[in-house]
């Protein structure tokens, strides 16, 4: 008989009911919106209070669950890192349903239980990957977490979300290829479902090294799509521009973290293979991190330019991956984190910007000029996550970032790599720069006039009234956990254990 | 406790000004300023008094500690930050942007406490640079000066000078330094991965055990390149010039006197002790280089037209010496550096004062524009510009001198190892230099103080115009405290040297001095050789 | 050593720089900062006075600071108190002392007189230091501060462009000949490990006693420290080819110009040469190249002091030629420092009676209204103390019997009669021509000017007008055309303390050669020499009272185009323009090498990451396709270097 400890898959589960339980509802009684938020707030603080179990775990215990009957393998285990990138979609989600909200509110198409309940099986898709250990879950949750996103990213039906949903769904298709290719490769390689150092390390002395190294590789690939990596981030640009900006933190955030969790699980499997050379990781981060700087460098558009920061940023999530161990999978992890807080950050800054200028004013960079006296509390927290992405304090968190994903890649001794990431450095403190320039400039004369006439507290409570509290909430707990990670970075990055 | 206070003090107000501040008149975001930075420097003269250190878990995970101590190799440079600290806002009075008559930045919003939190930052980071203990936390407290600077010289810089301008500057400084940094970082990283501390203490004690040569030579490439940049070393120093331009005169004197000493300070700290045989490595470049600096520099001050970028390019000559003494890797070298740091610390501040005062009087700093004599108009201000440009120019007696002397000295005779003649040719490029030195700061007091060829209006003491015509008040009162700095430093080096030797000692081994011959032979020669 | 000598040695180096301080702050008060000045330099004299009395015999070392911790190096920062400086500093005080006297009335009514009498108290106190110093680190301290306080005072009276010229020209020249005597000086200390002067000389001296060969010629790295060395004497003392700063730096007041370069300053080289003679005496290239050098300024500065139109300059010249006569006498090596002392005798005298013509000068162009000869011509008749003092003073100049000047010339010779005989022979006959030849141009300069300042013109209106047309540029120019030369005269009666001073300066001169003889230990007289020489004197006198016939200026005898081009020190000035010009030229090198080559780079990045940005914008425009090739290399990409980099 099979294992089952819910506490275990809480995080997984409880997404998932929770779309089912609105959808039903929704069946029941097409009017209440607001209710599905609540319920599915409701189920990710559950999943959030599921993971605490794990969090912080010295490295090497794992709870497991969903084993085969005396000592076999187990598909489903909670390890401090999977745990801790579980709570980090969690709360991507929580924060994207905060933006979600208000503009689901304004149109009544009674669109909303779809939204949410893609978003939640999506969500629950990404938690789930994190623990997934074995080929089939592995792959099924990874698709879970990709496919509600193409739904989402057409549900508008414009031109340029449809455009971005095929750009979105075409990507998917080859990865998901690519990823059922490798799949296949490793079970050819071990002859075991189970994506566990086992059965990798039995085959490291079969012929089929190969196999099991192509494996990884066309994983890799596979990832590179969700992850948005040169030379597969084509769709990023446009599905980032073309669809609602929810969604788009959807892809920022949460996709994010399934896609690298996925990763992390096969990498881990196939640490025991000792140190070796993925130079394709290193060619694909670099080539990242230096296309999407050079990319955003350009953009005008704010949205476009996150997406291309994206890009770079993916450069810097997979490049401690060089040192195929724990020791490079944990730093990756760490990174993820920094850049999945700033980039909900400034997300959310730009969300609040959008609904006080308008949607088309509110994407273009003019529209931020003086935010930090017209909205210090906007700009001030959009300054600090920018600062973080470019990893300068007073973003420290992301300066602390950049040390923990370099710090594998030198152990390795691969400086030449180190130089060319330093390189990169440059490029993206030109990038964020270049936003923060405006935001620091002097505010616009009618902001100006306002704030003369109505004293310097006005401007913002005139803001304020048209900005969604729910904003304020997701503002509120981005910034704050990026000012606690920034003061003591420990705090995230010991969750990783 | 005293020392976690020094560093906290300024970066609470700092971050209360920028959250609160626009509420605030500007006389008030002075006030909090001018208290904050006091206090800083008793803190400061406290903690060096008592020698305190803070040593507590940061990042464990990265191993990181919270871990700041006082050394004399760190003595002279945090007071000089936390002391300039108070200057640069005493002297701001009256000067704040968006004020009427105010001198600093665009007039647009009342950004006062912006300018002042900046202000504050800097020297938060400076000081958090030189007490850090730990090789990463360097690194971060390095990063810290990084965006105020650059707010100081994007936002408040040179009214009369475009936004383009000030954004090219601005960006410069900041995308040159992170890219330093970085370099720094990389070479930071290779060192604590191979010799598993990050504990600068551990590392100093170790002297590259345990370390291969191939690594030591890398690290320190990187290390001193990455640090390079910030000194500026040349060809690294072309954001120099620019950024002092723009900059107000506040932001000149910190980046000329605090933070281009990080870079030369680093170099101490990090390479010298860490990697000694790396460093021997790469010694012959940095002397090269710097000899070069000196020589470039002084050279280009000669036909340089605006005052500002020319004491710019006179900052790139004097880090050129300090740059040889580190190079020559003597107890006498570290010496000459230290020294020189601390000088062109002062000799800098003191210059860039006066200069911006003149630049806000003048309203530029073209030198090719007549003036009347600045000895006639305006004698407190030339008085203290004479100073500036005596010292500048290695004048005995005045706090320049001594650094380059010896470092002119240690570059004569280097460690054992290092090719002594690339070593004595620098040395005599040094001394060349500082007969350029010469020449471009008599072209100045010539063009600016004792009055402009071209000049065809009355000569002789004027009556002074109005109050604004000379230093007064704040300024008069910063400019005197820097004048009698270089000037007494000048004749009396000794407790400055003092203050250093005994930890050059553990940072450097001694390197075998000559003997002196005996003197008995000496008399025998003396009759031998008559007649 | 006793305590009472260190104080003693430590106030006289720090009172004067107090008083410069002190001078400085009163600045408003023009009383005070006079009181303090003449204060200063009178406590100065009484000091050196009595340190002369101390050092009967012996010799101390006085610490001031202690010992500098600077590492390997050792640098102790000693003074040394012993019968020479004693005398130097005896002179050096009494010189001093007389400016500040002399200059509390020559400069009343100049507003910026405090910062003049600050400045020379400043001047004294380097000077002494040079003179006290037992440190080479030391001495470079008071030789670039003499030369600073030098700059300053020279552009004194900075609202004329040919003052301010000459201020930085002085400055530069020595600045540049420095770079010798830093590097010399490094060398030396080098070598011992220390700056101290006793440990240097012991240390070269006692190498230089292993190894007979190396009596004869010195190691080659003290040759060239000693060379370079003497590139920067050369600088101060205004040795060929650095001499032309000297008559520019006339420019200056004249009382600054009777201290320091006359008196003090530009025979520092001399002391510095003289104190360390030890070590020249070691190694004959550096002491050729000092003779050969004092040889060819003193003959060459002599002949261009003749047709000098403007008497300051004349003096000046005839200070390169003296101060060349002092430094070829340490060419020579006599009994244990002979030769020093008799060279440092010509220092002492010289000091006395160059001082004194030149406040003798200043006193009269007060009176005539400029220094131009044109201007002072006659007027030196009946004017009593000024008229004698004038007298004695070229007297002396010229060598005669028996006042200070004849002496100590005699000395010179003397030193290089002596070393007819000695390995250095050709040297010496070298010199001693040139020392003859100076000894006569000498007295005929001398003789010129005594006869312009005493005698009225008779001569036609033609040449009147000659000469005022040819002197309109120099009056212009006016050398020593202070304000106090240039302003109102007469109506300013000299005070008694200043027409004292001249006096008392001229009493000095006149028995100066019995103080000549602690100096020089005792008189050197070579008979053949003195007779020579006289015979010389007496020659050259003749031949310019036979030119002078008729009132006429015997300068323009040479014909005009001679004097005038003399006049200009044969434009030797174009040289030093054409080297500023070099390196103007190469530093507009560096900056375009700055713009264009070094800053090319970060701009080059940029604009490399702004193209690769615009053209990664076009890849991206054609949607889908382009994703999906990009993809399809992707998968390639991936899978060759998975397969092949996995072993």
């Amino acid at each position: 008989m099979i294992t089952f400890d819910v506490g275990t898959l809480l995080p997984a589960l409880s997404p998932l009911i929770g779309a089912v339980v609105v959808l039903v509802l929704d069946v029941l009684d097409t009017r209440g919106q607001r209710v599905h938020y609540a319920i599915a707030f409701i189920a990710l603080v559950i999943g959030m209070f599921g993971t605490f179990g794990a969090l912080g775990a010295p490295t090497g215990d794992e709870l497991r669950t969903l084993c085969l009957p005396n000592g076999g393998a187990c598909f489903y285990s909670a390890t401090a890192l999977s745990t801790t990138l579980q709570l980090a979609a969690l709360l991507a989600a929580a924060v994207t349903l905060l933006l979600a909200w208000p503009s689901e509110r304004a149109d009544e198409t009674g669109r909303t239980a779809v939204t949410v309940s893609l978003l939640l099986a999506a969500t629950g898709g990404a938690v789930g990957v994190a623990g997934a250990r074995d080929l089939a879950s592995w792959l099924v949750t990874l698709e879970l977490a990709t496919l509600p996103v193409v739904a989402l990213a057409a549900l508008p039906g414009t031109r340029r979300a449809l455009a971005g949903a095929v750009q979105l769904v075409t990507t998917s298709l080859v990865s998901f290829a690519m990823l059922a290719l490798g799949a296949a490769c490793w079970y050819a390689a071990t002859g075991s479902p189970e994506l566990g150092p086992g059965p990798a390390l039995a085959a490291t002395s079969t012929p089929q090294r190969g196999l099991l190294a192509l494996a990884v590789v066309l994983v890799l690939g596979g990832i590179a799509f969700k992850l948005s990596l040169v030379p597969f981030h084509a769709w990023t640009p446009t599905t980032y521009a073309g669809s609602p900006l929810p969604i788009t933190v959807f892809l920022a955030g949460v996709s994010k973290v399934a896609a690298l969790a996925a990763l992390l699980v096969f990498v881990q499997a196939v640490t025991q293979l000792g140190r070796s050379a993925l130079i394709a990781v290193a060619v694909l981060a670099i080539a990242s991190m230096t296309l999407g700087n050079l990319m955003a460098l350009r953009q005008n558009d704010v949205v476009r330019l996150l997406a291309w920061s994206t890009v770079a940023q993916a450069g810097w999530v997979v490049v401690p991956l060089l040192s195929v161990s724990s020791f490079g999978a944990r730093a990756s992890a760490g990174y993820l984190l920094t850049y999945v807080v700033a980039t909900l950050v400034a997300f959310t800054a730009v969300m609040m910007t959008v609904s006080v200028v308008g949607a088309r004013r509110g994407r273009d960079l003019a529209a931020y000029t003086g935010l930090v006296r017209t909205h210090p509390w906007a700009g001030g927290a959009l300054l600090l996550a920018l600062t973080s992405l470019a990893g300068l304090p007073p973003g420290v968190l992301g300066l602390i970032g950049k040390i923990v994903a370099l710090r594998p890649v030198l152990a390795e001794g691969w400086w030449v790599v180190g130089v060319l990431a330093a390189a990169n450095v440059v490029l993206g403190v030109a990038v964020y720069l270049r936003w923060v320039r405006v935001l620091l400039q002097p505010a616009p004369e009618a902001v100006q006039e306002a704030m003369e006439e109505g004293g310097t507290g006005t401007v913002t409570t005139v803001t304020r009234v048209r900005t969604h509290p729910s904003h304020l909430v997701a503002l509120g707990i981005g910034s704050a956990v990026l000012v606690l990670g920034s003061v003591q970075p420990e705090l995230l990055l010991g969750l990783l254990g | 406790m005293a020392l976690t206070l020094t560093l906290v003090v300024p970066a609470v107000v700092a971050v209360w000004l920028l959250a609160a501040g626009r509420r605030y008149a500007p006389r008030t975001a002075r006030g909090l300023a001018l208290i904050a930075s006091v206090v800083t420097f008793l803190l400061t003269l406290v903690t060096v008094a008592l020698r305190t250190e803070v040593d507590a878990p940061w990042v464990t995970s990265l191993g990181l500690r919270w871990h700041f101590a006082v050394d004399g190799v760190t003595i002279p440079l945090a007071l000089l930050t936390a002391a300039l600290g108070i200057a640069v806002v005493v002297h701001a009075r009256g000067r704040e942007p968006g004020r009427p008559g105010g001198a600093i930045g665009p007039s647009g919003g009342n950004s006062a406490a912006t300018y002042y939190a900046c202000l504050l930052l800097v020297e938060f980071g400076a000081l958090a640079t030189f007490f850090a203990r730990d090789a990463i936390l360097f690194f971060v407290a390095f990063e810290v000066v990084l965006v105020p600077m650059w707010v100081l010289i994007s936002r408040f810089g040179d009214d009369h000078a475009t936004e383009r301008a000030r954004a090219d500057a601005s960006n410069r400084f900041v995308l040159f330094t992170a890219l330093g940094s970085t370099l720094m970082l990389l070479g930071i990283l290779v060192l604590v991965v191979q010799s598993g501390t990050s504990d600068l203490g551990l590392l100093a004690a170790a002297h590259g055990a345990g370390l291969s040569a191939p690594t030591q030579v890398l690290v320190a490439t990187l290390l001193v390149i990455g640090l390079g940049i910030k000194v500026p070393l040349w060809p690294v120093h072309t954001w120099l010039p620019p950024a002092h331009t723009i900059a107000p005169t506040a932001g000149s004197v910190l980046l000329a006197a605090v933070l281009l000493k990080m870079g030369t300070y680093g170099i101490i700290r990090l390479a010298i002790p860490t990697v000694p045989e790396g460093f021997h490595v790469v010694a012959p470049f940095l002397a090269a280089s710097g000899a070069i600096g000196i020589l470039w520099g002084g050279l280009a001050c000669l036909v340089e037209r605006d005052l500002k970028r020319l004491v710019a390019y006179s900052s790139v000559a004097h880090m050129g010496f300090v740059a040889l003494g580190l190079a020559s890797g003597t107890q006498t070298g570290m010496q000459a550096a230290l020294f020189g740091n601390v000088a062109h610390g002062l000799v800098s501040a003191l210059l860039f004062f006066v200069v911006g005062g003149l630049k806000e009087r003048w309203g530029s700093a073209d030198l090719t524009v007549a003036r009347d004599a600045l000895r006639d108009v305006s004698p407190r201000m030339g008085f203290a510009l004479v100073v500036g440009f005596a010292s500048a120019l290695g004048l005995p007696g005045l706090v320049g001198f001594w650094g380059e002397f010896l470092a002119v000295y240690a570059a004569w005779t280097p460690a054992e190892g290092l090719p002594v003649p690339l070593f004595r040719i620098c040395a005599v490029a040094g001394v060349v230099g500082m007969s350029l030195a010469a020449a471009y700061s008599l072209r100045v007091l010539r063009l600016v103080w004792a009055g402009h060829q071209n000049w065809t209006g009355p000569v002789g003491p004027a009556p002074r115009r109005s109050r604004r015509d000379d230093a007064h008040g704040a300024e008069l009162l910063v400019v005197l405290a820097l004048v009698a700095l270089v000037i007494g430093l000048g004749v009396v080096p000794k407790p400055l040297l003092g203050a250093t030797e005994t930890d050059v000692t553990v940072l450097v081994p001694r390197s075998s001095p000559v003997g002196p011959a005996s003197s008995a032979t000496g008399g025998t020669t003396v009759e031998a050789s008559g007649p | 050593m006793t305590v009472l000598t260190t104080t003693t040695v430590q106030l006289l180096v720090l009172l004067p720089a107090l008083g410069a301080l002190a001078g400085l702050l009163l600045r408003r008060r023009r009383a005070f900062s006079g009181l303090v000045a003449v204060a200063a330099a009178a406590l100065a004299f009484v000091l050196s006075v009595f340190q002369f009395a101390e050092t009967a015999g012996r010799s101390d070392v006085v610490p001031t600071f202690g010992p500098l911790p600077v590492g390997e190096l050792q640098i102790p920062l000693n003074l040394l108190a012993d019968r020479t400086s004693a005398v130097i500093a005896v002179v050096v005080a009494i010189v001093g002392l007389a400016v500040q006297v002399f200059s509390v009335w020559y400069l009343r009514d100049d507003s910026r007189y405090a910062v003049f009498a600050s400045t020379v108290s400043l001047f004294l106190a380097a000077m002494l230091l040079v003179v006290q110093s037992n440190d080479l680190v030391l001495t470079l301290v008071g030789w670039e501060v003499m030369g600073w306080c030098s700059y300053l005072l020279i552009g004194h009276v900075s609202a004329r462009e040919s003052a301010r010229r000459a201020a930085y020209k002085a400055f530069l020249v020595t600045r540049v000949a420095d770079i010798g005597f830093v590097v010399g000086l490094v060398i030396l200390a080098v070598g011992a490990g220390s700056t101290d002067i006793g440990t240097v000389m012991a240390h070269w001296a006692g190498q230089q006693g292993s190894g007979t060969a190396a009596l004869v010629t010195g190691s080659p790295v003290l040759t060239a420290a000693l060379v370079l060395l003497l590139a920067g004497v050369a600088g101060k003392s205004g040795l060929i080819p650095f001499h032309d700063w000297l008559p520019d730096a006339m420019e200056g007041p004249t009382p600054a110009s009777a201290l320091i370069h006359a008196a003090t300053m530009v025979a520092a080289g001399t002391y510095v040469v003289a104190r360390l003679h030890l070590l020249f005496a070691i190694s004959d290239t550096a002491r050729i190249v000092l003779g050969v050098l004092a040889a060819l300024t003193m003959v060459w500065a002599a002949l261009l002091a003749f047709a000098q139109t403007d008497i300051k300059r004349m003096l000046a010249y005839s200070t390169l030629s003296q101060i060349a006569v002092m430094a070829s006498a340490l060419a020579f090596v006599l009994g244990p420092d002979e030769a020093p002392r008799l060279a440092l005798g010509h220092l002492f005298s010289h000091a006395l009676f160059k001082s004194l013509l030149f406040l003798a000068v200043g006193w009269l162009s007060v009176l005539a209204g400029g220094t131009a000869f044109v201007a002072l011509r006659g007027r030196a008749r009946g004017r009593g103390a000024l008229y004698w003092s004038l007298a004695v003073g070229l007297a002396s100049l010229a060598g005669l019997p028996p006042l200070v000047g004849f002496f100590s010339k005699e000395g010179v010779l003397f030193a290089a009669e002596e070393s007819l005989s000695g390995h250095d022979a050709g040297l010496a006959w070298f010199v001693l021509l040139a020392l003859v030849v100076t000894a006569g141009l000498t007295a005929a300069y001398c003789t010129r000017a005594w006869l312009l300042l005493s005698t009225e013109r008779q001569g036609g209106l033609v040449e009147l007008e000659a000469e005022e047309g040819q002197d309109e540029s120099s009056e212009e120019a006016a050398p020593a055309g202070d304000e106090a030369a240039t302003g109102a005269h007469e109506a300013r009666p000299v005070t008694m303390a200043a027409a004292l001073t001249v006096s008392a300066l001229a009493v000095l001169t006149v028995v100066g050669g019995l103080l000549l003889i602690p100096v020089s230990n005792g008189i050197h007289l070579g008979l053949v020499m003195t007779v020579v020489s006289l015979l010389v004197i007496g020659l050259a006198f003749l031949g310019v009272r036979a030119m002078a016939a008729a009132g006429h200026d015997p300068a323009r005898r040479l014909g005009p185009a001679v004097a005038d081009l003399s006049d200009r020190g044969f434009g030797f000035d174009a040289v030093y323009v054409a080297a500023g010009r070099a390196v103007i030229a190469v530093a507009r090198l560096v900056v375009r090498l700055d713009r264009d080559v070094v800053d090319a780079y970060p701009r080059g990045a940029a604009s490399l990451t702004g193209i690769a940005g615009r053209l990664g914008e076009k890849a991206h425009r054609a949607a889908p396709s382009a994703g999906l090739l990009a993809v399809v290399v992707g998968v390639v990409l991936i899978a060759v270097a998975g397969v092949t980099v996995w072993h």
